[in-house]
């Protein structure tokens, strides 16, 4: 799984570099996104303008994050395109993690420690 | 439920986010999973779902936090990895028991048959993704744990969730008792009417624990198993009807009407609110087991709860409609054989499947002894309705292994005019409710002529009936009254139903009830009628234990219980249908009289006969001349003998006549006849405890009241 780590404010960025997030990615993007959380702040966007499809797994793997976020932390989702979209919608997962159009926009709603 | 509950899950549906991280752990990873159990399935890293649909295109699997009725979150299935033929399945790793799920399933139209016209074709697939669908091998249910709830507006019934459980339970060394037919006793009882009044004085009226506590009265009553009107999930709040005394909403308490047929009836269990069900189900069986009682269920196979294509999509119609439903291809309408709006397709291989796992599960995993099928004669009808002779349903519940010990009683008709009574495909195994004893017993004790020879074959085990094809007399399972119909008290206390509680205007409820009222309509102050309706019900209660084949009797008849001439009592949640456990002298005298004459069949194998006999002289038929059978049409009275070799003999007298007939008795050397029972004496003659039967005043005489049955033994 390609992901690109970069960091910045106290925010980490996490863009996936790969077209699906499915059954073959998902166990590493768990490790690695995760691995950023110890030591880390807690705050991350995820870009996954790149990403076409998300499968079960792959939200199962978002999911798996937000459970080990720390209790201040935030994940948010930045650029999804529409099938991801809908397909967080349509599993409800919209009521539970934080979307925004743009990476830039999510960096800063959470640099600016708004983390609802 | 607790404030403390109610609070916690109020905070869960104000924040999304804390549900759902409620319900998975760091593990949570959705995996392809396994096809095969059906159902949720505990494995040790997660929950394994499966479900059948051949005809969707899409299926997801709905997540709740235990005690929410909002989703956490909804996972669509990938119609490649996540399925397996017609299987829908998905392992979601880091769950734990007490989960709640549901599934949805669609069919987009681009995948209807492409031969068929959209706009003519016939409904036969009825998808419905608004609706999250109760799965059909959920072993618990959420979501209508209070009896008699109110469903939200708009809605038929409550919305269920089904509920991931843990199968652990202390069994210790439990299983189900094999008791042999021959030597049963059957009780039908309503778990919630048993112990619903407040005179029971259990500690959870109404409940799995409340029966529990009433054991030791039926070990002491002293009979051998229990068969529970349905206890599956359904919805009590679904009628429209009123009851037209109080303009209250009727409540449609028999149970008749499953949603899930692996989950106990969470308002059934004093423990239901907490998810406590399974668990106290199989307390009550280990109970009953402790004390020697078995546990019988009666199971609704024919139809389910959904009803009519206007019914409520709660599980199999939005699931696949066409498998699991008998539809008229050419209509898309339901072909009903229950009387009740639809019918299950259980000839289908996916129906026979969940029928048979459903089986399996209840003797596996609830150690329960025996079925009673509800309107069996549907489970004997192919995909297209059609009367199967060699039916692969009911030849697989024969001869599956894991059943071969299980009692298999069919109600041997259906609501379509198919009647098997004494025909129904058997392979040797399958006991059938005897509708034909009841209505000859019926038949005879109201006088009617010509119905001696008849009353003999009933006593005699329903030869007629069972003999040949591999069945013997405890095949016949006799009854003389049941859930359906009149209570033995209003048998002998109505010519007519009355059943305008029922808010139908008195339409409902079979008119042909053979009863008699013994002089009088309903309540009386006649003491010459009332001593006549004792005396009949005593008269019914001895033919039917002294018959060949294995008696029922239904609940609360051991002590006159009466519905008020009610005679079609489902809908009756209060005292009309519940028992009442106050006993006056009139009840205390019935039921010392039944326990009485239990004890006497237990006593006495010769009422237990193992088979026909064949070649074998063991019955001796008489009338009021001894070795001289009348089976003229103005006979009113016979006598049964049953020599009883190296134990007692036993002999029957009936006379239904309202004339007393002195009868002769067969001559015995080295023995007496001695009076075990005389439904006519007055309390405490009419019944001699065991050993202390006295002997005749005349050795060979015996005078037989009008209305009435003696038993005698001979030693």
């Amino acid at each position: 799984m390609n992901i690109d780590f970069t960091h910045s404010n106290g925010v980490t960025l996490a863009k996936l570099r790969d077209l699906r997030l499915d059954a073959a990615g998902a166990p590493d993007f768990k490790a690695r996104v995760g691995a950023t959380l110890d030591g880390g702040s807690g705050r991350i966007v995820l870009d996954l303008s790149a990403v076409e499809l998300v499968d079960s797994t792959g939200l199962s793997a978002i999911l798996s994050v937000l459970k080990r976020l720390p209790p201040d932390g935030v994940l948010a989702l930045a650029g999804c395109r529409k099938p991801v979209t809908e397909l967080i919608k349509l599993t409800r997962l919209d009521r539970v993690l934080r979307l925004f159009p743009t990476v830039e926009e999510a960096e800063q709603a959470l640099a600016g420690g708004s983390a609802q | 439920m607790s404030v403390a509950t109610v609070r916690a899950e109020t905070a869960l549906e104000d924040d999304p986010r804390a549900a759902l991280l409620s319900l998975v752990s760091a593990e949570f990873a959705v995996e392809r999973g396994h096809p095969l159990p059906l159902g949720a399935t505990l494995r040790r890293r997660g929950i394994n779902f499966a479900v059948v649909s051949a005809h969707a295109s899409w299926v997801s699997l709905i997540l709740y936090p235990p005690g929410s009725t909002t989703p956490a979150v909804e996972l669509p299935l990938d119609p490649c990895t996540n399925r397996t033929g017609d299987v829908w399945h998905a392992f979601v790793a880091g769950l734990d028991p007490g989960v709640e799920y549901a599934f949805r399933a669609g069919r987009e139209p681009q995948e209807q048959d492409e031969t068929a016209k959209p706009e003519t074709a016939p409904p036969v697939h009825r998808f419905d993704p608004r609706c999250e669908l109760l799965d059909p091998f959920a072993k618990a249910v959420a979501g209508a744990a209070e009896w008699g709830g109110q469903p939200p507006p708009g809605a038929r019934i409550r919305p269920r969730r089904a509920r991931a459980v843990d199968d652990d339970f202390d069994w210790e060394f439990d299983q189900p008792l094999n008791r042999h037919l021959a030597d049963s006793v059957i009780y039908e009882l309503h778990v919630r009417g048993f112990t619903a009044d407040a005179s029971s004085g259990v500690k959870s009226p109404g409940t799995f624990r409340g029966l529990a506590e009433k054991v030791p009265y039926l070990a002491e009553l002293g009979v051998t198993a229990i068969e529970l009107l349905p206890v599956t999930e359904f919805e009590e709040s679904d009628s429209t009807l009123l009851d037209p005394a109080t303009g209250e909403r009727l409540r449609n308490l028999w149970g008749y009407q499953p949603l899930a047929l692996f989950a106990p009836r969470s308002a059934y269990a004093a423990t239901g609110a907490a998810g406590g069900e399974v668990g106290e189900f199989k307390t009550l069986v280990k109970t009953c087991h402790r004390a020697g009682i078995e546990v019988i269920l009666d199971l609704v196979f024919n139809h389910t709860g959904e009803g009519s294509e206007a019914g409520p999509t709660v599980s199999l119609r939005g699931l696949d409609n066409s498998i699991y439903y008998m539809v008229d291809p050419a209509t898309g309408s339901y072909l009903d054989f229950s009387g009740c709006g639809n019918t299950l397709n259980c000839n289908h291989p996916v129906m026979r499947n969940l029928v048979l796992s459903c089986l399996r599960y209840w003797v596996t995993e609830m150690h329960v002894d025996g079925f009673r099928f509800d309107l069996a004669s549907v489970l004997g009808r192919g995909r297209d309705g059609a009367v199967l002779s060699n039916p692969p349903l009911l030849e697989m519940i024969a001869g599956d292994p894991v059943l071969a010990h299980t009692k298999l009683i069919a109600e041997a008709w259906d609501a379509a005019g198919l009647y098997q009574v004494g025909s129904f495909p058997n392979w040797g195994r399958w006991a059938e409710w005897n509708g034909r004893f009841r209505d000859d017993l019926r038949r005879f004790l109201r006088g009617e002529p010509g119905t001696t020879g008849s009353l003999a074959t009933r006593l005699a085990g329903s030869a007629d009936l069972y003999q040949g094809g591999g069945r013997e007399p405890f095949h016949s399972v006799n009854f003389v009254t049941s859930h359906d119909g009149f209570t033995l008290a209003d048998l002998v206390s109505y010519e007519h139903k009355h059943n305008l509680g029922n808010g139908e205007q008195d339409r409902d409820g079979d008119t042909n009830n053979l009863s008699w009222n013994c002089g009088a309509e309903g309540p009386t102050g006649d003491p010459s009628v009332r001593a006549l309706r004792s005396r009949q019900r005593k008269t019914f209660l001895l033919l039917l234990l002294a018959a060949q084949g294995v008696p029922m009797l239904l609940a609360g008849d051991e002590r006159g219980r009466s519905q008020r001439g009610n005679n079609n009592a489902y809908c009756q949640d209060n005292e009309i249908s519940w028992l009442t456990w106050e006993l006056d002298a009139d009840a205390a005298e019935l039921l010392r009289f039944t326990r009485g004459l239990l004890a006497f069949r237990r006593r006495h194998a010769s009422l237990r006969r193992r088979d026909y006999g064949e070649g074998e002289r063991w019955v001796h038929w008489q009338g009021r001349l001894r070795d001289t059978p009348d089976w003229s049409p103005e006979s009113r009275c016979l006598g049964m003998h049953l020599p009883g070799g190296n134990e007692a003999d036993v002999m029957v007298l009936a006379n239904s006549d309202s004339a007393a007939v002195l009868c002769e008795l067969p001559l015995l050397a080295d023995r007496h006849w001695r009076l075990a029972a005389d439904s006519a004496q007055p309390a405490p003659a009419d019944l001699s405890p065991d050993g202390s039967e006295p002997l005749l005043a005349e050795p060979f005489l015996y005078l037989v009241a009008p209305h009435s049955a003696v038993l005698l033994v001979g030693r």
